[in-house]
Protein backbone atom coordinates (compact mmCIF):
# COMPACT_ATOMS: atom_id res chain seq x y z
CA UNK A 1 0.00 0.00 0.00
CA UNK A 2 0.96 3.32 -0.88
CA UNK A 3 1.36 5.95 1.95
CA UNK A 4 2.34 9.25 0.81
CA UNK A 5 2.33 13.00 1.29
CA UNK A 6 0.15 13.99 -1.78
CA UNK A 7 -1.60 10.95 -3.45
CA UNK A 8 -2.14 11.15 -6.85
CA UNK A 9 -3.75 8.78 -9.20
CA UNK A 10 -2.66 5.18 -7.69
CA UNK A 11 -4.55 3.54 -4.74
CA UNK A 12 -2.93 4.40 -1.32
CA UNK A 13 -3.00 6.83 1.63
CA UNK A 14 -2.27 10.63 1.86
CA UNK A 15 -0.85 11.41 5.09
CA UNK A 16 1.30 14.24 5.92
CA UNK A 17 2.12 14.01 9.20
CA UNK A 18 0.68 14.01 12.73
CA UNK A 19 -0.45 17.38 13.69
CA UNK A 20 -0.12 18.64 17.12
CA UNK A 21 -2.62 20.17 19.04
CA UNK A 22 -1.96 19.47 22.02
CA UNK A 23 0.66 22.58 22.69
CA UNK A 24 -1.91 24.95 25.67
CA UNK A 25 -1.41 28.50 26.60
CA UNK A 26 1.26 28.48 29.40
CA UNK A 27 2.56 31.03 31.95
CA UNK A 28 6.44 30.34 31.69
CA UNK A 29 7.34 34.01 31.39
CA UNK A 30 6.06 34.31 34.85
CA UNK A 31 9.15 33.13 35.98
CA UNK A 32 11.66 35.26 34.61
CA UNK A 33 13.33 38.49 36.15
CA UNK A 34 15.98 40.87 34.91
CA UNK A 35 17.69 42.29 37.45
CA UNK A 36 19.93 45.58 36.05
CA UNK A 37 22.58 46.63 38.15
CA UNK A 38 26.39 48.03 37.85
CA UNK A 39 29.11 45.34 38.31
CA UNK A 40 32.31 44.23 38.43
CA UNK A 41 32.73 42.09 35.75
CA UNK A 42 30.36 40.95 32.81
CA UNK A 43 28.75 41.65 29.56
CA UNK A 44 26.94 44.74 28.57
CA UNK A 45 25.67 43.39 25.20
CA UNK A 46 22.46 40.92 26.20
CA UNK A 47 21.41 39.68 29.59
CA UNK A 48 23.29 36.81 31.33
CA UNK A 49 22.21 33.98 33.46
CA UNK A 50 23.90 33.74 36.60
CA UNK A 51 23.33 31.34 39.27
CA UNK A 52 24.85 30.39 42.97
CA UNK A 53 27.71 28.30 40.67
CA UNK A 54 28.85 31.35 38.45
CA UNK A 55 27.99 34.57 40.77
CA UNK A 56 31.09 35.31 42.03
CA UNK A 57 33.20 34.30 38.91
CA UNK A 58 30.64 36.22 36.35
CA UNK A 59 29.43 39.43 38.37
CA UNK A 60 32.86 39.34 40.89
CA UNK A 61 32.67 39.26 44.56
CA UNK A 62 31.47 42.74 46.09
CA UNK A 63 29.54 42.46 49.19
CA UNK A 64 28.85 45.76 49.31
CA UNK A 65 27.80 46.59 46.07
CA UNK A 66 23.76 46.93 46.29
CA UNK A 67 23.39 45.53 43.02
CA UNK A 68 25.31 42.48 43.75
CA UNK A 69 23.47 42.23 47.08
CA UNK A 70 20.53 42.21 45.37
CA UNK A 71 21.33 39.06 42.60
CA UNK A 72 22.78 37.47 46.12
CA UNK A 73 19.48 37.51 47.56
CA UNK A 74 17.66 36.55 45.01
CA UNK A 75 19.14 33.74 44.32
CA UNK A 76 19.30 32.80 48.67
CA UNK A 77 15.45 32.33 48.14
CA UNK A 78 16.05 29.18 46.50
CA UNK A 79 15.37 30.85 42.99
CA UNK A 80 17.62 28.33 40.28
CA UNK A 81 18.82 31.37 38.55
CA UNK A 82 18.08 34.77 37.52
CA UNK A 83 18.66 36.98 34.51
CA UNK A 84 21.33 39.70 35.20
CA UNK A 85 22.01 42.72 32.84
CA UNK A 86 25.31 44.56 33.79
CA UNK A 87 25.00 48.46 32.51
CA UNK A 88 27.83 50.99 33.11
CA UNK A 89 26.96 53.76 35.27
CA UNK A 90 27.31 57.33 33.48
CA UNK A 91 29.46 58.67 37.11
CA UNK A 92 31.49 55.14 36.97
CA UNK A 93 35.27 56.14 36.54
CA UNK B 1 41.70 42.10 23.57
CA UNK B 2 44.73 39.98 25.32
CA UNK B 3 47.52 38.45 23.87
CA UNK B 4 49.37 35.50 25.50
CA UNK B 5 52.52 34.18 23.65
CA UNK B 6 55.21 31.20 24.18
CA UNK B 7 58.51 32.24 23.05
CA UNK B 8 60.60 29.48 21.77
CA UNK B 9 62.76 29.39 25.10
CA UNK B 10 59.56 28.17 26.99
CA UNK B 11 58.65 31.71 28.80
CA UNK B 12 55.09 32.68 28.51
CA UNK B 13 54.22 36.10 28.22
CA UNK B 14 50.83 38.83 28.18
CA UNK B 15 50.85 41.30 25.48
CA UNK B 16 54.37 41.47 24.48
CA UNK B 17 56.16 41.93 21.47
CA UNK B 18 58.36 39.63 21.43
CA UNK B 19 58.69 36.53 18.29
CA UNK B 20 56.29 33.84 19.42
CA UNK B 21 55.74 30.04 18.10
CA UNK B 22 52.53 29.74 20.30
CA UNK B 23 50.75 32.85 19.77
CA UNK B 24 46.78 33.68 21.31
CA UNK B 25 44.42 36.59 20.51
CA UNK B 26 41.62 36.53 22.45
CA UNK B 27 38.93 38.51 23.62
CA UNK B 28 36.08 37.75 26.19
CA UNK B 29 32.27 39.15 26.12
CA UNK B 30 32.63 39.75 29.55
CA UNK B 31 34.62 42.77 30.55
CA UNK B 32 36.93 41.89 32.72
CA UNK B 33 38.30 43.48 35.98
CA UNK B 34 40.44 42.06 38.56
CA UNK B 35 41.32 38.93 36.94
CA UNK B 36 44.34 36.74 36.22
CA UNK B 37 45.34 34.03 33.45
CA UNK B 38 46.25 30.66 34.63
CA UNK B 39 48.00 28.73 32.04
CA UNK B 40 48.79 24.83 31.33
CA UNK B 41 50.10 22.17 29.10
CA UNK B 42 49.51 18.52 29.94
CA UNK B 43 50.93 15.70 28.00
CA UNK B 44 48.67 12.83 27.12
CA UNK B 45 51.56 10.43 26.70
CA UNK B 46 55.04 9.74 28.10
CA UNK B 47 56.73 10.92 25.16
CA UNK B 48 55.30 13.78 23.34
CA UNK B 49 56.03 13.48 19.58
CA UNK B 50 53.19 15.78 18.50
CA UNK B 51 51.38 18.77 19.69
CA UNK B 52 48.07 16.34 19.27
CA UNK B 53 49.81 15.10 22.00
CA UNK B 54 49.45 18.63 24.39
CA UNK B 55 46.31 19.73 26.24
CA UNK B 56 46.04 23.15 27.00
CA UNK B 57 44.30 24.53 29.95
CA UNK B 58 43.55 27.94 30.37
CA UNK B 59 41.48 29.52 33.22
CA UNK B 60 40.56 33.35 33.69
CA UNK B 61 40.32 33.71 37.30
CA UNK B 62 39.55 36.34 40.39
CA UNK B 63 42.67 37.31 41.06
CA UNK B 64 41.91 38.34 44.71
CA UNK B 65 39.40 35.69 45.51
CA UNK B 66 40.02 32.53 43.14
CA UNK B 67 37.04 32.55 42.26
CA UNK B 68 36.76 31.07 38.28
CA UNK B 69 34.99 33.15 35.61
CA UNK B 70 35.91 30.92 32.58
CA UNK B 71 37.70 27.60 31.81
CA UNK B 72 38.31 26.10 28.88
CA UNK B 73 40.84 23.60 28.09
CA UNK B 74 41.48 21.42 24.70
CA UNK B 75 44.44 20.31 22.18
CA UNK B 76 46.99 22.76 21.17
CA UNK B 77 45.59 22.66 17.71
CA UNK B 78 44.87 25.41 15.37
CA UNK B 79 41.53 24.00 13.37
CA UNK B 80 38.43 25.31 14.48
CA UNK B 81 36.56 22.02 12.92
CA UNK B 82 38.94 19.43 14.90
CA UNK B 83 35.96 19.05 18.04
CA UNK B 84 38.92 18.25 20.51
CA UNK B 85 40.80 21.62 19.81
CA UNK B 86 41.09 24.62 22.16
CA UNK B 87 40.01 26.75 19.75
CA UNK B 88 36.62 24.30 19.08
CA UNK B 89 35.74 23.96 22.76
CA UNK B 90 36.72 28.40 23.44
CA UNK B 91 33.97 29.15 20.56
CA UNK B 92 31.38 26.30 21.90
CA UNK B 93 31.88 28.16 25.36
CA UNK B 94 30.08 31.33 23.86
CA UNK B 95 32.01 33.37 26.16
CA UNK B 96 34.52 34.35 23.79
CA UNK B 97 34.26 37.29 20.58
CA UNK B 98 37.47 36.32 19.41
CA UNK B 99 40.08 33.27 19.93
CA UNK B 100 43.02 33.13 17.58
CA UNK B 101 45.59 30.65 17.99
CA UNK B 102 48.39 30.60 15.16
CA UNK B 103 51.12 28.09 16.16
CA UNK B 104 54.79 27.59 14.68
CA UNK B 105 56.25 24.10 15.62
CA UNK B 106 55.49 25.28 18.99
CA UNK B 107 55.81 21.52 21.00
CA UNK B 108 59.44 22.34 21.57
CA UNK B 109 58.80 25.45 23.34
CA UNK B 110 55.98 23.75 25.02
CA UNK B 111 58.47 21.28 26.47
CA UNK B 112 60.31 23.59 27.87
CA UNK B 113 57.87 25.81 29.75
CA UNK B 114 57.57 26.03 33.73
CA UNK B 115 53.69 25.42 33.15
CA UNK B 116 54.44 21.98 31.00
CA UNK B 117 52.96 18.75 32.79
CA UNK B 118 54.50 15.36 31.84
CA UNK B 119 52.46 12.36 32.25
CA UNK B 120 51.83 10.58 34.97
CA UNK B 121 52.94 13.87 37.15
CA UNK B 122 51.23 15.38 40.18
CA UNK B 123 49.90 17.98 37.00
CA UNK B 124 50.46 21.37 39.38
CA UNK B 125 52.99 22.87 37.12
CA UNK B 126 51.15 26.39 36.00
CA UNK B 127 52.07 30.10 35.18
CA UNK B 128 49.55 32.58 36.04
CA UNK B 129 49.92 36.07 34.46
CA UNK B 130 47.93 39.00 35.24
CA UNK B 131 44.98 40.16 32.92
CA UNK B 132 44.65 43.82 32.26
CA UNK B 133 41.23 45.71 33.33
CA UNK B 134 38.14 46.46 30.74
CA UNK B 135 35.98 49.56 30.74
CA UNK B 136 32.47 48.53 29.17
CA UNK B 137 31.42 51.46 27.66
CA UNK B 138 29.03 54.01 28.48
CA UNK B 139 25.58 53.40 29.21
CA UNK B 140 23.47 54.52 26.13
CA UNK B 141 19.27 54.68 27.01
CA UNK B 142 18.68 54.16 23.38
CA UNK B 143 20.82 50.40 23.14
CA UNK B 144 19.38 49.48 26.73
CA UNK B 145 16.09 50.08 25.50
CA UNK B 146 16.20 48.17 22.66
CA UNK B 147 18.58 45.47 23.94
CA UNK B 148 15.76 44.23 26.36
CA UNK B 149 12.82 45.20 24.14
CA UNK B 150 14.25 42.92 21.41
CA UNK B 151 15.21 39.78 23.53
CA UNK B 152 13.30 37.04 22.16
CA UNK B 153 12.79 35.69 25.93
CA UNK B 154 11.22 38.93 27.18
CA UNK B 155 11.59 39.02 30.84
CA UNK B 156 8.33 39.22 33.12
CA UNK B 157 9.38 41.40 35.59
CA UNK B 158 12.26 44.41 35.50
CA UNK B 159 13.93 44.96 38.52
CA UNK B 160 16.48 47.95 39.64
CA UNK B 161 18.05 47.92 42.84
CA UNK B 162 19.42 51.42 43.32
CA UNK B 163 18.78 54.32 40.97
CA UNK B 164 22.14 56.19 40.76
CA UNK B 165 21.37 57.23 36.93
CA UNK B 166 18.52 59.06 36.36
CA UNK B 167 18.58 58.08 32.99
CA UNK B 168 18.86 54.26 33.93
CA UNK B 169 15.65 54.27 35.68
CA UNK B 170 14.06 56.42 32.81
CA UNK B 171 14.93 53.97 29.93
CA UNK B 172 13.84 51.03 32.23
CA UNK B 173 10.34 52.73 32.63
CA UNK B 174 9.88 53.19 28.95
CA UNK B 175 11.03 49.51 28.93
CA UNK B 176 8.21 48.28 31.38
CA UNK B 177 5.70 50.26 29.59
CA UNK B 178 6.34 49.06 26.31
CA UNK B 179 6.53 45.42 27.25
CA UNK B 180 3.74 45.99 29.88
CA UNK B 181 5.56 44.46 32.78
CA UNK B 182 6.29 45.58 36.35
CA UNK B 183 9.43 47.63 37.38
CA UNK B 184 10.42 47.06 41.07
CA UNK B 185 12.62 50.21 42.29
CA UNK B 186 14.44 49.78 45.83
CA UNK B 187 15.06 53.69 47.32
CA UNK B 188 18.14 53.65 49.18
CA UNK B 189 18.20 52.39 52.42
CA UNK B 190 20.27 54.88 53.64
CA UNK B 191 17.86 57.85 53.19
CA UNK B 192 15.64 59.88 55.72
CA UNK B 193 11.58 58.96 55.14
CA UNK B 194 11.83 63.05 54.13
CA UNK B 195 14.36 62.27 51.55
CA UNK B 196 12.71 59.18 50.17
CA UNK B 197 9.20 61.05 49.70
CA UNK B 198 11.07 63.86 47.86
CA UNK B 199 13.30 60.92 45.78
CA UNK B 200 9.66 58.92 45.33
CA UNK B 201 8.27 62.20 44.07
CA UNK B 202 11.02 63.36 41.69
CA UNK B 203 10.91 59.97 39.93
CA UNK B 204 7.45 61.12 38.99
CA UNK B 205 6.77 56.94 37.73
CA UNK B 206 3.09 58.04 37.58
CA UNK B 207 2.39 54.63 36.38
CA UNK B 208 0.81 51.32 37.85
CA UNK B 209 4.09 49.62 36.51
CA UNK B 210 6.26 51.32 38.80
CA UNK B 211 6.38 49.46 42.16
CA UNK B 212 8.70 51.78 45.06
CA UNK B 213 9.99 49.58 48.08
CA UNK B 214 12.15 51.25 50.63
CA UNK B 215 13.61 49.38 53.53
CA UNK B 216 15.06 51.35 56.58
CA UNK B 217 16.83 48.69 58.34
CA UNK B 218 19.89 47.15 59.14
CA UNK B 219 20.77 43.99 59.24
CA UNK B 220 24.32 41.86 59.66
CA UNK B 221 26.10 41.05 56.07
CA UNK B 222 25.52 37.52 54.15
CA UNK B 223 28.67 36.13 54.98
CA UNK B 224 29.07 37.29 58.83
CA UNK B 225 29.51 34.56 61.45
CA UNK B 226 28.21 36.09 64.36
CA UNK B 227 24.60 37.95 65.29
CA UNK B 228 26.65 41.07 67.19
CA UNK B 229 28.73 43.32 65.31
CA UNK B 230 28.89 45.92 62.94
CA UNK B 231 25.71 46.15 60.76
CA UNK B 232 24.76 47.36 57.02
CA UNK B 233 21.77 48.31 55.18
CA UNK B 234 19.04 45.87 55.05
CA UNK B 235 17.78 45.98 51.09
CA UNK B 236 15.20 44.10 50.50
CA UNK B 237 14.46 43.90 46.83
CA UNK B 238 16.38 40.82 46.09
CA UNK B 239 14.50 38.56 48.47
CA UNK B 240 11.64 40.35 47.37
CA UNK B 241 11.95 39.29 43.50
CA UNK B 242 13.39 35.63 44.48
CA UNK B 243 9.84 35.43 46.61
CA UNK B 244 7.48 36.51 43.55
CA UNK B 245 9.48 33.93 41.71
CA UNK B 246 8.88 31.20 43.86
CA UNK B 247 5.42 32.48 44.19
CA UNK B 248 4.75 32.28 40.98
CA UNK B 249 6.24 28.51 40.36
CA UNK B 250 3.26 27.30 42.42
CA UNK B 251 0.73 27.08 39.45
CA UNK B 252 -2.53 25.57 39.54
CA UNK B 253 -3.73 22.70 36.99
CA UNK B 254 -4.15 25.48 34.56
CA UNK B 255 -1.22 26.71 34.92
CA UNK B 256 -2.47 29.98 36.00
CA UNK B 257 0.12 31.08 39.26
CA UNK B 258 -1.04 32.76 42.95
CA UNK B 259 -0.46 36.35 41.47
CA UNK B 260 -3.19 37.47 42.86
CA UNK B 261 -2.07 37.06 46.57
CA UNK B 262 0.61 40.15 46.35
CA UNK B 263 4.33 39.35 47.85
CA UNK B 264 3.85 41.54 51.12
CA UNK B 265 3.02 41.27 55.17
CA UNK B 266 3.02 38.27 57.02
CA UNK B 267 3.80 35.24 54.97
CA UNK B 268 6.72 36.88 53.08
CA UNK B 269 8.76 37.84 55.88
CA UNK B 270 11.95 39.60 55.56
CA UNK B 271 14.64 37.07 56.32
CA UNK B 272 18.02 38.56 56.98
CA UNK B 273 20.45 38.30 60.08
CA UNK B 274 19.48 40.64 63.15
CA UNK B 275 17.51 42.48 61.51
CA UNK B 276 16.63 45.89 63.47
CA UNK B 277 14.93 49.42 62.63
CA UNK B 278 17.29 51.94 61.85
CA UNK B 279 17.76 53.97 65.15
CA UNK B 280 17.13 57.23 62.89
CA UNK B 281 14.12 56.42 61.61
CA UNK B 282 10.56 56.97 63.55
CA UNK B 283 7.96 55.38 62.00
CA UNK B 284 5.29 57.41 63.63
CA UNK B 285 1.87 57.66 62.06
CA UNK B 286 2.45 60.95 60.01
CA UNK B 287 5.33 59.93 58.60
CA UNK B 288 3.91 56.64 57.13
CA UNK B 289 1.04 58.88 55.83
CA UNK B 290 3.25 60.98 54.20
CA UNK B 291 4.83 57.63 52.87
CA UNK B 292 1.87 56.23 51.58
CA UNK B 293 1.14 59.10 49.97
CA UNK B 294 4.08 59.43 47.97
CA UNK B 295 3.17 55.57 47.47
CA UNK B 296 6.42 54.14 48.73
CA UNK B 297 6.21 50.53 50.22
CA UNK B 298 8.15 50.46 53.46
CA UNK B 299 9.59 47.30 55.07
CA UNK B 300 9.09 47.31 58.81
CA UNK B 301 9.00 45.70 61.44
CA UNK B 302 5.27 44.37 62.63
CA UNK B 303 4.28 42.54 65.78
CA UNK B 304 2.30 38.93 64.72
CA UNK B 305 2.92 36.42 67.14
CA UNK B 306 6.33 37.37 67.02
CA UNK B 307 8.23 40.45 65.19
CA UNK B 308 8.14 40.00 61.58
CA UNK B 309 10.10 42.32 59.23
CA UNK B 310 7.52 42.67 56.37
CA UNK B 311 6.73 44.63 53.35
CA UNK B 312 3.62 46.77 54.30
CA UNK B 313 1.98 47.98 51.65
CA UNK B 314 1.34 47.26 48.28
CA UNK B 315 1.09 50.19 46.27
CA UNK B 316 2.27 51.00 42.66
CA UNK B 317 2.51 54.86 41.61
CA UNK B 318 -0.64 54.92 39.71
CA UNK B 319 -1.94 58.19 41.08
CA UNK B 320 -5.51 57.17 41.91
CA UNK B 321 -7.50 57.28 45.25
CA UNK B 322 -9.44 54.27 44.24
CA UNK B 323 -8.45 52.73 40.53
CA UNK B 324 -7.73 49.32 40.76
CA UNK B 325 -4.38 49.64 39.24
CA UNK B 326 -2.95 51.56 42.03
CA UNK B 327 -2.72 47.42 44.43
CA UNK B 328 0.18 45.86 42.80
CA UNK B 329 -1.30 42.65 42.59
CA UNK B 330 -4.31 44.02 40.60
CA UNK B 331 -2.21 45.87 38.82
CA UNK B 332 -0.38 42.78 37.83
CA UNK B 333 -3.18 40.66 37.09
CA UNK B 334 -4.23 43.72 34.43
CA UNK B 335 -0.48 43.46 32.48
CA UNK B 336 -0.46 39.46 32.66
CA UNK B 337 -4.11 39.15 31.01
CA UNK B 338 -3.67 41.57 28.22
CA UNK B 339 -0.12 39.99 27.83
CA UNK B 340 -1.38 36.78 27.35
CA UNK B 341 -4.55 37.71 25.30
CA UNK B 342 -1.82 39.28 22.81
CA UNK B 343 -0.14 36.44 22.78
CA UNK B 344 -3.29 34.12 21.82
CA UNK B 345 -3.61 36.67 19.26
CA UNK B 346 -0.26 36.45 17.83
CA UNK B 347 -0.66 32.60 18.00
CA UNK B 348 -3.79 32.81 15.17
CA UNK B 349 -2.24 35.40 12.79
CA UNK B 350 -2.33 35.11 9.34
CA UNK B 351 -5.31 32.60 9.45
CA UNK B 352 -8.52 33.19 7.49
CA UNK B 353 -10.61 35.66 9.24
CA UNK B 354 -13.23 33.12 10.22
CA UNK B 355 -11.12 30.85 11.66
CA UNK B 356 -9.10 33.50 13.34
CA UNK B 357 -11.84 34.91 14.74
CA UNK B 358 -13.47 31.15 15.68
CA UNK B 359 -9.74 29.88 17.39
CA UNK B 360 -8.69 33.10 18.81
CA UNK B 361 -12.17 33.61 20.68
CA UNK B 362 -12.18 29.90 21.75
CA UNK B 363 -8.97 30.48 22.91
CA UNK B 364 -9.28 33.51 24.87
CA UNK B 365 -12.29 32.41 26.45
CA UNK B 366 -11.16 29.68 27.99
CA UNK B 367 -7.96 31.62 28.71
CA UNK B 368 -10.11 34.43 30.44
CA UNK B 369 -12.43 31.52 32.22
CA UNK B 370 -9.20 29.68 33.72
CA UNK B 371 -8.23 32.97 34.86
CA UNK B 372 -11.57 34.07 36.39
CA UNK B 373 -11.33 30.22 38.28
CA UNK B 374 -7.60 30.83 39.10
CA UNK B 375 -8.84 33.84 41.42
CA UNK B 376 -7.59 36.25 38.96
CA UNK B 377 -10.55 37.63 38.07
CA UNK B 378 -13.98 38.72 39.99
CA UNK B 379 -17.79 39.05 39.02
CA UNK B 380 -18.61 42.48 38.24
CA UNK B 381 -21.46 44.63 37.94
CA UNK B 382 -20.55 46.39 34.98
CA UNK B 383 -20.48 43.22 33.69
CA UNK B 384 -23.33 41.54 34.40
CA UNK B 385 -22.07 39.34 37.02
CA UNK B 386 -19.64 38.35 34.87
CA UNK B 387 -15.89 38.59 35.71
CA UNK B 388 -14.60 39.39 32.27
CA UNK B 389 -16.16 40.36 28.45
CA UNK B 390 -14.45 40.62 25.43
CA UNK B 391 -16.01 41.03 21.62
CA UNK B 392 -13.98 39.97 19.11
CA UNK B 393 -15.21 40.67 15.64
CA UNK B 394 -13.96 41.86 11.99
CA UNK B 395 -13.22 45.44 11.38
CA UNK B 396 -15.69 47.53 9.23
CA UNK B 397 -13.08 49.36 7.23
CA UNK B 398 -10.36 46.48 6.93
CA UNK B 399 -12.58 43.60 6.50
CA UNK B 400 -10.35 41.33 5.04
CA UNK B 401 -7.24 41.63 7.22
CA UNK B 402 -7.91 43.30 10.42
CA UNK B 403 -10.43 42.15 13.36
CA UNK B 404 -10.94 44.44 16.67
CA UNK B 405 -10.86 42.94 20.25
CA UNK B 406 -12.68 44.83 23.01
CA UNK B 407 -11.68 43.24 26.18
CA UNK B 408 -13.01 44.26 29.89
CA UNK B 409 -12.51 42.10 33.06
CA UNK B 410 -12.26 42.80 36.66
CA UNK B 411 -8.93 41.49 38.47
CA UNK B 412 -9.28 40.49 42.53
CA UNK B 413 -7.90 43.55 44.63
CA UNK B 414 -5.96 43.29 48.15
CA UNK B 415 -7.55 44.97 51.22
CA UNK B 416 -5.66 47.16 52.76
CA UNK B 417 -7.61 48.82 55.25
CA UNK B 418 -10.78 48.58 57.15
CA UNK B 419 -13.09 50.55 58.59
CA UNK B 420 -14.00 49.44 62.04
CA UNK B 421 -17.54 50.72 63.56
CA UNK B 422 -17.25 49.97 67.21
CA UNK B 423 -20.52 49.96 69.36
CA UNK B 424 -20.79 49.37 73.15
CA UNK B 425 -24.28 48.19 74.20
CA UNK B 426 -26.68 47.63 77.51
CA UNK B 427 -28.74 44.82 76.32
Amino acid sequence: MNTTKILGEGVGIQSQGIVDQTETQTNEGLTSALIIGRFMRGRVDKPMTIHQGNIRGQLGYEPNNTDYIAVQDCLDTGVPSVRVLRVRSITEM
Amino acid sequence: MSNLKLTSNGTLILDGNSAAVLDLNFETFSFLKNTDLEVAFFSKVVTPTSLLDITMHLRIIDSITGDEVIKIKGIVDGDPENLASIIAVADATEEFEQFDLQIHDALGAILLSRAFNPANSLGRNKETLSLSDEVPLNFNADETYSLITTLVDKPAYLVLPRVIDIDVYVSLLRVAEKLNIPLDVEIDATMTAEQAIQFAESLDAQTHQVQLIWSPNVCRARDTTSLRGRKVPATYIGQYIGDKLLRNARINAHGFAPIHYAVAWKDYPFKKKALELRSDVVLDESTLEMLAQAKVNVVRPIKFERVMYVLSDVLTQRQSKNSALRLVNAAEIAMRTKNDVVDILKNHMLKPTEDYLDKASKEIDKYLSEAATSGWLKPAEDLNGKPYAFRLIPDKDFPFERVRLYLARRPEGATRSVIFDDDVLVK
